[in-house]
């Protein structure tokens, strides 16, 4: 514990006051200030509310919006699906119809088509049948009138030979009756020419008989034909009725057919019914689109609730705050009250205080002091209990503080996974896009290079050359096939012609070649002359002389300072000699002069014609 | 035609670029040995020093070439003209001069003024100008060619209605299979890009 200023120097209470005074009026205007600065807290944080309260309803208002929308979207999501699931259905259903259909009506028209077929092989199996019936009835018809013919003849046959058995009895008696050889022999006779007779009868019953079996066999087929007849006839009558199924069928194929045509109509939208397919996946593009659409809508709403809650959090969090701002405050209030309290407290113990001291001094004046020690000790105590509530209250407003930017960093997080999604959205739409427009951009350059034209110029000199090299070849696998027959020669011919063509060639070649080579020197002799005109005119330039190169191979040297210009020096570097010409006597004395020295004594020819010129420019200043 | 092509700058850009494939040509044909040195002649064009061949046949080969070149691109109807070095011997193409001509959309018209249009064609012949001595550098790194064996063809990208004279005839692209390929600098004039780059077959010696 401090030890009190009260007990170093008891006498200046006055002093002391005076500090406890400012010491009050201190803590007064700290705790005013306080106040303003809990006001402002509480100002501040009632905006933050009201801020916050017009967030929630905005959020709210928001939610319920998106809420709405999504409903909507739902609705809208499910009808569409509804439709589209109906259509769906319904065009399958009408497809598997239209194709069961189709189906039955091919299997209808291959029936019909069987049928016709059948009817035809049937009717013309019938009339087959009809004329083989009216042969074998006419047939019959002339075996009956043959057997009826037969058996009278039979029957005739019959009565003669019972005739004649009675005659051969009659005879027979006759012959018992009378013996007469003569008569026997004619009887035996006859009753052989009978027995043959009898015979040959016999005979030609038994084939009678058999041409009878067989025309009972006829008559059997005949019988089965009829039958078959009767069966045919039956299966006409069913061939009606298959008519009649037929026509009804085609009724029906009819019917199926202004369906389709119907149908036809309905699809004129999609000119195949393959489009028909892309359409619906279209459709269900679309569907799952929407469905993209929806369940981003609900991790939206999720979001936005999930938003909601927290910020339900943060202002009960808030509200809760206040409550403890509340609390504080009134506790604040009381300590002011109560530090009022102590204060007019201890306003009363001064005027007491004062009076005591105008009374008394010695053992009281040590009761005062520990009076006041405890007075400071209280104080004291205000004062740091006050220091702690405000530190308190600081380390709230920081938690608070805190609070809020960690909520602030939840939104931003919030918002910019919002951002990152949508970028990620416009980056795939843009990939989408950029894929097109390469594909585009490969079928153009594809049709730009299908439609390009290489051109080069008929006469170039790559197809020059070819050409050339062509030719010589054609004519040297002349001249060598000819060379090869040469035995065919004929007499006045000494040489094959294609060797005489091909030397030709070659001999226009070398032509070019020599036109080209002549060209060349041509071009070289220019340049020549063009560069020895150039080196002249430096030599002129630089050394004052006009050199002309004559054609006995001296050189006449004229100086560009000589007054006349026909004075000149000739140099035969052959036979190492120089002369003057010209009738210039100034340029003739001055040479003669220069002469003597520079070749006679030194043998210099530049100092000679160097000097020379120094003396023609003297002379013409 | 787009709007923003006036005749004027589209014809100027023609003889600008006729002009520039002229001179190249002479250039390529100088710098790649074709014909001999003898059979050429300096010319001072874009602040250089440039080589043209003399050669009557050559000079005609090459100025019916342009003559019809600058047509072309004066119509839009050119994309690419390309220079074949060929060997003789075998036909086989050892160097391809490929300049690609594409049509610059985003082009202005010349109502900006004279100052504007000097200071374009200032800066195009400064280019042109670079392209040659790249082209003039080409030398150092393209494998030696032996003039006697080689000589050269000229090949044009027209489009297939380009109005084509009986001079003309259709070609194959000429195009060197797994050869190397250098890209010079490119120049820009208000109404076309050229892009130049030489492919080579790669000296296997």
């Amino acid at each position: 514990m401090d030890s009190s200023p009260f007990i170093e120097k008891p006498m200046d209470a006055s002093v002391e006051l005076n500090k406890l005074k400012f010491q009050l009026k201190d803590l007064q205007t700290e705790l005013s200030l306080k106040k303003i600065e809990h006001e402002e807290e509480v100002h501040g944080l009632k905006k933050e509310l009201e801020q916050c309260q017009l967030k929630s309803h905005q959020f709210e208002s928001d939610s319920i919006y998106y809420y709405t929308q999504n409903k909507q979207n739902c609705e809208k999501l499910e009808s569409m699906e509804k439709e589209c699931c109906g259509r769906t259905t319904r065009l399958e259903t009408t497809i598997d119809a239209l194709k069961k259909e189709l189906k039955s009506l091919k299997s209808v028209e291959e029936a019909n088509e069987q049928l016709t077929s059948e009817l035809k092989l049937l009717q013309q199996q019938h009339s087959m049948c009809k004329e083989q019936l009216k042969d074998s009835e006419s047939v019959r018809d002339g075996l009956q009138k043959e057997v009826d013919s037969l058996h009278s003849d039979v029957t005739h046959w019959k009565l003669q030979n019972e005739l004649k058995q009675d005659e051969v009895l009659k005879l027979q008696r006759q012959i018992q009756t009378v013996d007469n050889s003569e008569e026997l022999k004619s009887i035996s006779k006859q009753l052989s020419n009978q027995v043959s007779y009898i015979k040959e009868l016999e005979l030609k019953n038994l084939n009678q008989a058999e041409s009878l079996k067989q025309l009972q066999l006829q008559k059997l087929n005949n019988e089965v034909l009829q039958n078959e007849n009767r069966s045919f006839q039956v299966k006409l009558q069913s061939m009606d009725k298959l008519k009649d199924e037929l026509d009804s069928t085609t009724l029906e194929l009819l019917q199926l057919k202004q369906e389709s045509s119907k149908w036809n109509l309905y699809l004129d939208k999609f000119p195949n019914i393959e489009e028909l397919l892309p359409k619906f996946k279209s459709l269900q593009d679309e569907n799952l689109l929407l469905k993209d659409q929806l369940n981003k809508q609900t991790l939206e709403q999720s979001q936005l609730q999930f938003q909601l809650n927290n910020i339900k959090v943060k202002l009960e969090n808030q509200e809760d705050e206040m409550t403890r701002v509340k609390s504080n405050w009134e506790n604040v209030l009381k300590i002011n009250h109560e530090l009022e309290q102590q204060r007019d407290l201890s306003l009363e113990e001064s005027k007491y205080l004062r009076q005591q001291l105008g009374l008394d001094d010695g053992d009281d004046m040590t009761e005062y002091v520990k009076n006041l020690e405890t007075l400071v000790d209280n104080y004291k105590e205000k004062v740091d209990d006050l220091t702690k509530s405000l530190s308190k209250g600081n380390v709230e407003v920081q938690q608070k503080k805190r609070k809020l930017s960690t909520s602030a960093d939840f939104e931003d997080f919030q918002s910019l996974k919002q951002l990152n999604g949508q970028l990620q959205l416009e980056m795939s739409q843009l990939m989408n896009e950029n894929a097109l427009l390469i594909k585009q951009l490969e079928s153009i350059q594809d049709i730009k290079e299908q439609k390009l034209r290489i051109l080069q110029l008929r006469d170039n000199p790559f197809t020059k050359d070819q050409f050339v090299k062509r030719k010589q070849l054609e004519l040297l696998q002349k001249s060598n096939e000819s060379l090869l027959n040469q035995s065919h020669l004929k007499e006045d011919e000494k040489v094959p012609k294609a060797v005489y063509e091909e030397q030709n060639f070659a001999i226009v070649q070398l032509q070019d070649q020599l036109a080209n080579l002549q060209k060349k020197n041509q071009r070289l002799l220019t340049t020549f002359k063009a560069k020895s005109s150039e080196l002249l005119a430096l030599i002129k330039l630089l050394f004052g002389y006009q050199v002309t190169l004559q054609s006995d191979d001296k050189v006449k040297l004229t100086s560009k300072y000589s007054k006349l210009g026909n004075s000149n020096i000739l140099i035969d570097h052959k036979q190492m000699t120089l002369k003057r010409t010209g009738d210039d006597v100034d340029f003739n004395t001055k040479f003669d002069d220069l002469i003597g020295y520079w070749i006679n004594e030194k043998g210099e020819i530049p100092m000679l014609l160097s000097a020379l010129n120094i003396e023609l420019y003297s002379n013409l200043e | 035609m787009p709007p923003t092509r006036s005749q004027l700058s589209l014809r100027g850009s023609a003889q600008l670029i006729a002009e520039f494939f002229e001179y190249s040509i002479h250039s390529i044909l100088y710098q790649r040995g074709i014909y001999p040195v003898e059979d050429f002649q300096t010319v001072r064009k874009y602040g250089l020093n440039l080589l043209v061949n003399v050669d009557d046949d050559v000079k005609q080969y090459i100025k019916n070439i342009i003559k019809q070149i600058y047509r072309w691109i004066s119509h839009d109807k050119i994309t690419k003209l390309v220079l074949v070095i060929i060997n003789k011997d075998d036909g086989e193409t050892v160097e391809r001069w490929q300049f690609n001509i594409n049509i610059e959309d985003s082009a202005e018209t010349t109502s900006g003024g004279d100052t504007q249009t000097e200071t374009d064609t200032a800066a195009v012949q400064k280019d042109i100008q670079a392209i040659i001595r790249q082209i003039t550098a080409s030398v150092t790194f393209l494998p030696c060619l032996n003039s006697s064996d080689y000589t050269f063809n000229v090949l044009v990208y027209t489009d297939s209605d380009a109005p084509v004279s009986k001079d003309w005839v259709d070609s194959d692209a000429r195009e060197i299979e797994n050869g190397e390929s250098v890209r010079f600098k490119s120049f820009n004039t208000n109404c076309h890009k050229v892009d130049t780059l030489v492919s080579y077959k790669l000296d296997q010696n």
